[in-house]
């Protein structure tokens, strides 16, 4: 390799390394504690609106919830998952993300403004009733 | 400008806007709304072969125009596309006058920034700062997605070599 590749090969190579322990560092951070009891809230305009206990669910069943009056979204839940059957929206992404089961994967609506965050139940500083 | 000149930007918008359309429908699950990037592979060339103010009307027009064809026009997924997308273009236009700096280098480092002003956008439009769990998934991907586009684009400059009098 003569010089002049090399001086332009090596930043790429820095560049790689540092984006991908940058990502990893961050990947731990952001990993939740592994939890035994996962809690799916569905949150719109940000509020929980649904919320349900994962680890109880023994068969699929569907759900319905409604975001707001004549926004209605379907979803299917099972033991510790959870997915969007059907949706209002335009994109589609939240259905075709499919089954989600860790606190690391929401699932995100950028059309209609919701999304479905897991967490384990030692989250809870504080229950309100 | 000339009229040759005219005519090709208006062949690079054509087919960045058709390159941007075709990977909006090759969907990829991992992370919502991570795309290859295949209309990147014009801007990229169009930053080496025209001025710059010329690839930042190919980047302005191919974003309206997608959105406008996807039906995203004005809503949350045009202003992260056009975050995204004015970023990049501004770092990429930026490293290309730097020396000794590769194109692969320019392309992973646009493709980077490409997700980081998406991601911003998201947090602010979705208030909720849970979308950053996405960053490093987006980071990760983003070096694929770079390093395909600058190969890409290595390859075009060697094979199209636009005579100065051919554009101006």
């Amino acid at each position: 390799m003569n010089s002049d590749k090399a001086k332009k090969i090596i930043p790429v190579i820095i560049l790689i390394s540092a984006v991908v322990i940058i990502s990893l560092i961050l990947l731990i951070i952001t990993r939740h504690k592994k939890n035994e009891e996962i809690v799916a809230k569905i949150y719109y305009e940000n509020s929980v609106i649904y919320e349900v206990d994962l680890s109880k669910e023994d068969d699929v069943r569907t759900v319905e919830v409604e975001l707001k009056e004549g926004l209605v979204i379907k979803i299917e839940v099972k033991k510790d998952a959870i997915r969007v059957i059907d949706a209002p929206c335009k994109r589609k992404d939240c259905m075709k993300m499919s089954w989600t089961s860790s606190p690391n994967k929401p699932i995100v609506c950028l059309d209609l403004h919701y999304m479905i965050i897991l967490s384990g139940k030692s989250d809870y500083d504080v229950v309100i009733e | 400008m000339k009229l040759r000149r005219i005519v090709f930007i208006s062949l690079l918008i054509a087919i960045a806007s058709i390159l941007g359309y075709v990977e909006s429908l090759i969907p990829i699950t991992l992370v919502p709304g991570v795309k290859l990037g295949l209309a990147n592979i014009v801007i990229l060339f169009s930053i080496y072969h025209f001025k710059w103010y010329e690839a930042l009307i190919i980047t302005l027009i191919r974003i309206v125009l997608v959105s406008l064809v996807l039906g995203s026009f004005l809503n949350v997924g045009f202003f992260m596309s056009l975050s995204g997308g004015l970023l990049s273009y501004l770092l990429m236009v930026l490293l290309k006058n730097i020396k000794n700096i590769s194109i692969l280098f320019v392309s992973i480092s646009g493709a980077l920034v490409h997700g980081l002003g998406q991601i911003s956008v998201a947090i602010i439009v979705m208030g909720a700062s849970q979308v950053i769990y996405y960053l490093p998934l987006i980071m990760l991907l983003s070096i694929p997605t770079g390093v395909i586009v600058g190969v890409l684009v290595r390859e075009l400059n060697k094979h199209i070599k636009l005579e100065k009098e051919e554009i101006e």
